[in-house]
């Protein structure tokens, strides 16, 4: 069983709000494949724009792909790589 | 502010055009002049943009490469100027009626003005503040890259037109900032005059003036707030128009206002020229103030009436209670490097909307407003304006306090220029705002922005009243781009590859911006590119200048290439390679035969379509763009048979499959229109038959009748039903009137006719001698069908291309010299299904 970070609680809030999935977000695993769920890419650039909102960071241009919001755990880890740190607002 | 002010006699005004210098730095180099090394400065010949100053001393073209944007540095302007002899009763302004963008302005040595919105203009007071001799001005344009380094807020959606998505803070043009279809030139610099003006005796603070119709009685009405050092004592408006002249006095409200208004019984109203005549009267001011009179010119105006119909998702412009088919195409600048033009460019190119039979310009949010000499020309000719703001796309910041400040004022302003003119039949909000928002995924909340829908709309009406306004350049229906409903960005027969029947089938209603093809100009400007005829459209060079969206894996120059295998069954990659010079002639062909079929569509009886409007009406540089002229103003083949399909007096023809060939006559004008139709069906050199009937077409009218009516007997001249072989060539009809005299003609070929290269069509073409204006005549005409006839003579312009030619069929055409040389020398004339061109034989 996982307990799932204030990290990623925040990123499938976003998800949720901005992804437009068919699937419910809290379900799916850390590394369920989110277009699989349903993500267009569409959607995903209106997840990438909370994603900047909700933690105050900017995507650089080269983690603008598909890769990065594959699923909640490369979410998560991009956002780490870009220096938010989990578990922190 | 200038408004409609044209000229005041007691003013003085010295526009600083000459003797100023220029000096690039790197962004944020100095803050103030002070910190500038001396020797640096290099001199310009006539103030513009650094684009136009570049040009101008021979350091920039658009054909230059490899260069650093103008954006990425500060440019310096400085000049020294004497100051104005100043009168007792006098005041002293500098003037600065455009600066692009992030401005700096310096006299003396002390901060004048800080200006951030290229569209506001700004008047300072100056009066005691300037020197005798010597007085030195200095502008300095930051860097706007640098300027959007700055961290913001994202927008909500992204526009793939733009690299730079935080333009949506500066209020600039985005021409020169679109790499997928504008030069890299942006507008940086002051871009319209800088002058200074003495303001003797009394000073226009601001006024208001707008004409009314009710019934038959026109209003001219004025409001003016005067300011002077000694008491104005009378204020008389005159109204002048050819013999008729009727004068008002206005009154006084006791401190600096003055209002009133002329009566004009029964006016001659305005009228777009299609459907009328664009009648002007004009308005002046005769202040009595002090011991003198001054006089004032507020320019021209006319009485109209406008109303846009949108009953059931209708959008129909109605002008003086006659519905109005509007068509033509979206304005571009007619330099883009400098964003001026002088009256007599305006003119001709206004002179080559009206010949077309055009009667609609838009001036786009993309673009810029235009100089008054635009607006001039459009309200003398009768060319009805959509007018955007300058909006396009983008996420608008405003609800940010500074932003929407700024925009108030440049609103106030463009309104204060529009106002009491007729050519302003629509202003729009933006171009594809809420379209943009909705195609990129955001949410519905975002498609009606309360700025665009609500306040820019009371303002409009408040300044304009009487004027409609729009939100926005596609909007109406369940989503913002649907077509069928309201107006719309018409792409169905162009980027989006639909069938050329679309054009009636999608239902459209008005298209703001249509049709979109990288038009192929004429042979001699294709020589004018760097490289000339041997450039082959695979090159980086051609293809630098064929127009893109950003993120696509295809360009405009595709989409014309479908239509080409389309209308002609011609393999246009395959033809590219082994015949370039026939794959550009087919390109060119393309271009004209689409855009008439869907003028056509649009504008027989029974469409849905009440306007369209092509983008564009000219290209920024030459090449194959979006325009029906090309950047050096020479017409297109497209042009030519928009100039067939748009006149008031038009006949046209739709392919109605199993119903047959349509002929529709369409006639614009008020008086009906007495002719006489003739049908001929074409085999080779065989006429297979000929039918002839009688009309008249009652005003503002179109009249359907199916070609068969015309003849006794059933022909398949849609090839629909297929019973045989096809057995004809083609389908003309024409229109003559009751003096013999041509005036419509439209040629139809059946479904599944390809152009083949036939024996000889016996293209014949004579070239009389030349007139004191150095024009040819020349005579062309075919023994059989000739398809697409294009006309190259080295150093002359034909007045058509790409026409077709009945078989008999004489044409006379003007070979115009184009720099002046007095004899032709040599010219050949080709079809499409001929296998060798004709030479032109020269008499005389």
């Amino acid at each position: 069983m996982s307990t799932h970070s204030e990290l990623d609680q925040r990123i499938r809030a976003v998800l949720s709000a901005y992804g437009r999935l068919g699937s419910d977000v809290q379900s799916l695993s850390a590394d369920a494949d989110l277009y699989q769920a349903g993500l267009t890419s569409h959607a995903s650039v209106n997840v990438m724009l909370a994603l900047e909102g909700e933690f105050g960071i900017e995507f650089p241009d080269n983690m603008l792909n598909r890769s990065v919001f594959g699923s909640v755990g490369a979410i998560g880890a991009a956002l780490m790589e870009l220096g938010v740190v989990s578990g922190k607002p | 502010m200038s408004g409609r002010l044209r000229c005041v006699s007691s003013h003085r005004r010295h526009v600083l055009r000459s003797g100023w210098e220029l000096l690039r730095t790197p962004p944020g180099f100095a803050s103030g002049a002070e910190a500038l090394v001396e020797g640096n400065w290099v001199p310009i010949g006539s103030l513009g943009t650094v684009a136009h100053c570049e040009r101008d001393a021979g350091r920039w073209t658009l054909d230059a490469t490899g260069l650093a944007s103008f954006d990425a540095d500060d440019w310096w302007y400085r000049v020294r100027f004497d100051g104005a002899p100043e009168s007792e009763s006098g005041e002293v302004v500098l003037g600065f009626d455009g600066l692009a963008t992030l401005c700096d302005v310096w006299l003396n040595g002390t901060s004048l003005l800080r200006s951030e919105n290229m569209f506001v203009a700004a008047e300072v007071p100056v009066t005691g503040q300037l020197h005798r001799s010597e007085n030195e001005l200095v502008l300095c344009f930051r860097s706007l890259e640098s300027a959007l380094k700055v961290k913001r807020p994202r927008p909500a959606w992204r526009v793939p037109m733009l690299t730079q998505q935080q333009l949506r803070w500066h209020r600039t043009s985005l021409l020169g900032r679109t790499p997928g279809w504008s030069p890299p030139a942006p507008p940086v610099g002051p871009w319209r005059d800088v002058w200074l003006e003495a303001r003797d005796f009394v000073s226009v603070v601001s006024h208001r003036m707008h004409s009314s119709l009710e019934l038959e009685r026109g209003a001219i009405s004025l409001n003016l707030v005067l300011r002077a050092a000694s008491t104005v004592r009378s204020v008389l408006a005159i109204v002048e128009c050819g013999e008729f002249t009727q004068e008002a006095f206005l009154a006084s409200d006791g401190v600096n206002g003055w209002s009133g208004a002329v009566l004009v019984d029964n006016p001659q109203l305005w009228w777009p020229h299609t459907h009328g005549t664009p009648t002007l009267y004009s308005v002046k001011l005769r202040i009595a103030v002090g011991e003198v009179d001054v006089e004032v010119d507020l320019g021209k105006t006319g009485f109209r009436s406008v109303e846009v119909g949108t009953l059931e998702g209708d959008f129909s412009i109605r002008v003086n209670k006659v519905d109005v088919f509007c068509r033509g195409a979206c304005w571009m600048p007619l330099d883009p490097a400098s964003l001026r033009a002088t009256a007599d460019q305006m003119s001709a190119a206004l002179e080559q909307v009206c010949q077309a039979g055009m009667n609609m310009i838009r001036v786009t949010g993309l673009t810029t407003y235009e100089e008054d000499a635009f607006y001039d020309e459009c309200d003398r000719r009768g060319v009805l304006v959509w007018q955007d703001f300058m909006f396009a796309n983008m996420d608008y910041p405003l609800a940010d306090q500074a932003f929407s400040s700024s925009v108030e004022v440049e609103v106030g302003q463009q309104v204060a220029r529009w106002q009491g003119r007729p050519c302003i039949a629509v202003v729009c909000g933006n171009s594809e705002v809420s379209q943009q928002a909705a195609m990129w995924g955001a949410s519905r909340e975002h498609w009606e922005p309360e700025f665009f829908t609500r306040t820019l709309a009371n303002w409009v009406s408040q300044g304009l009243p009487g004027v409609p306004y729009w939100p926005s350049s596609a909007w109406g229906g369940a989503f913002p781009h649907q077509v069928d409903a309201g107006t719309v960005s018409y792409y169905g027969v162009g980027a989006y590859l639909r069938t050329p029947e679309d054009a009636r089938l999608s239902g459209l209603r008005f298209a703001t911006e249509c049709l979109a093809l990288a038009n192929v100009p004429v042979p001699a400007s294709v020589e004018a590119l760097a490289g000339g005829n041997p450039l082959r459209v695979t090159h980086a060079r051609w293809k630098e200048r064929a127009p893109r969206d950003l993120a696509a894996g295809w360009d405009f120059e595709d989409v014309r290439d479908h239509y080409m295998r389309h209308l002609f069954a011609v393999d246009a990659a395959r033809l590219r390679y082994v015949d370039h010079d026939r794959y550009l002639h087919f390109a060119r062909a393309t271009s004209r035969e689409l855009m008439v079929a869907t003028f056509s569509q649009w504008r027989a009886t029974g469409s849905s379509c009440r306007g369209a409007l092509v983008l564009a009406l000219r290209d920024l540089w030459t090449g194959a763009g979006w325009g029906l002229i090309d950047a050096m103003g020479r017409p297109k083949s497209c042009y030519w048979g928009l100039r067939q399909a748009l006149q008031p007096l038009a006949v046209l023809l739709t392919d109605e499959g199993c119903n047959g060939v349509a002929v529709h006559v369409t006639n614009d004008r008020d008086a009906s229109s007495r002719i006489r139709l003739k049908l001929e069906v074409w085999r080779r050199d065989a006429l297979l038959a000929l039918g002839e009937r009688d009309l008249t077409v009652s005003g503002r009218c179109t009249l359907k009748l199916s070609a068969l009516e015309l003849l006794d007997h059933f022909m398949d001249l849609t090839n629909a039903y297929r019973f045989g072989p096809l057995a004809h060539d083609c389908v003309v009809v024409t229109a003559y009137r009751e003096d013999g005299v041509r005036v419509g003609e439209a040629f139809h070929f059946p479904s599944g006719s390809g152009v083949e290269r036939l024996d000889d069509p016996g293209l014949l073409a004579v070239a009389s001698g030349s007139d004191e204006k150095g024009n040819v005549t020349l005579t062309v005409s075919a023994a059989s069908l000739a398809v697409a006839v294009c006309i190259e003579a080295q150093g002359y312009l034909a007045d058509d291309d790409c026409f077709h030619l009945a078989p008999g069929q004489k044409r006379m055409l003007q070979l115009r010299p184009i720099d002046g040389r007095s004899r032709m020398q040599r010219g050949i004339a080709s079809a499409l299904n001929s296998r060798a061109p004709a030479v032109i034989s020269i008499a005389g």
